[in-house]
């Protein structure tokens, strides 16, 4: 597990496919190896993540259930895109 | 059959070429113009190499907005431009600028356009749902990567003044440049 996490994003409140833009914008400034942390609360929101990551060969390192539908997921990027 | 020319990453390991996706926007309505643009950004951010084409009134949703009543549209010169032939121009293509309603935030609904009320009652909802408004998803497009390319003869024809009238950087090309964008792409549809 990775103690240290390069970026954060925060995607609350916003539908697809906005998630999806901000995350693919955050993760082509990272480097590889590197981990994001990304928040959200939209319905689609933990699918389209995982269907990102398996498409563009990241890793997910953790998923996390907050309160108010909030789920926080941890990916490791693998291929710089 | 599919057949991945391997490019080199700056490791070792390589990875496959990207796929590409070609979209052809044909109608002026906001709803396919907003379908048409967020299937493109979300493409594109899941790793396709999408480019978008313009033909008709879909060029109007990259058109800077003007108003019907501004002179300039009725009266102005027919300016040039690329891909523009300015010798055959027409007095009739004066009306035909003037009457085209440009402008992403000028589009009108398909159904229940009522005047433009049902456009403004289907921004408030999408505003309300945190969902984004066709301008802002055309520039987020344009961020990440998405080729457009306008229509040669549709420039031409409707007198479109390509660099001056658009709100994002576009080429001007014809069907041969379509063919080779569509011949290998893995994914293609019109709206």
């Amino acid at each position: 597990m990775a103690s240290k996490i390069e970026a954060h994003l925060d995607v609350c409140g916003v539908c697809c496919p906005l998630p999806l833009i901000q995350l693919a914008k955050a993760v082509k400034e990272l480097d590889l190896g590197q981990t994001i942390e990304i928040i959200g609360n939209d319905p689609i929101f933990e699918t389209s993540v995982r269907d990102f990551c398996q498409a563009n060969g990241h890793t997910i390192l953790d998923v996390r259930q907050g309160d108010n539908r909030k789920i926080s997921i941890l990916i490791q990027v693998g291929s710089s895109a | 059959m599919t057949e991945l020319s391997m490019i080199p990453d700056h490791g070792n390991t390589p990875v496959p070429a990207r796929k590409k996706g070609v979209i052809l926007l044909v109608s002026g309505d906001m709803d396919k113009a907003i379908l048409a643009f967020e299937i493109a950004a979300g493409f594109q951010a899941m790793g396709m190499q999408m480019s978008m084409w313009f033909v008709l009134y879909g060029t109007n949703c990259l058109l800077k907005p003007r108003s019907i009543f501004s002179p300039a549209k009725w009266f102005g010169r027919l300016r040039g431009g690329l891909g523009r032939i300015t010798e055959t121009d027409t007095p009739l293509q004066h009306v035909v600028r003037g009457l085209n309603h440009t402008g992403a935030c000028n589009l009108p609904l398909s159904q229940l356009n009522y005047g433009g009320i049902g456009p403004m009652i289907m921004r408030r909802i999408m505003r309300r749902k945190g969902m984004m408004q066709l301008e802002d998803l055309i520039l987020n497009a344009r961020d990440l990567g998405v080729r457009f390319t306008v229509c040669q003869i549709c420039v031409d024809a409707m007198a479109f003044s390509v660099p001056d009238d658009l709100i994002v950087e576009a080429e001007v090309k014809g069907i041969s440049a379509y063919y080779l964008d569509t011949e290998n792409a893995d994914y293609n549809v019109t709206f």
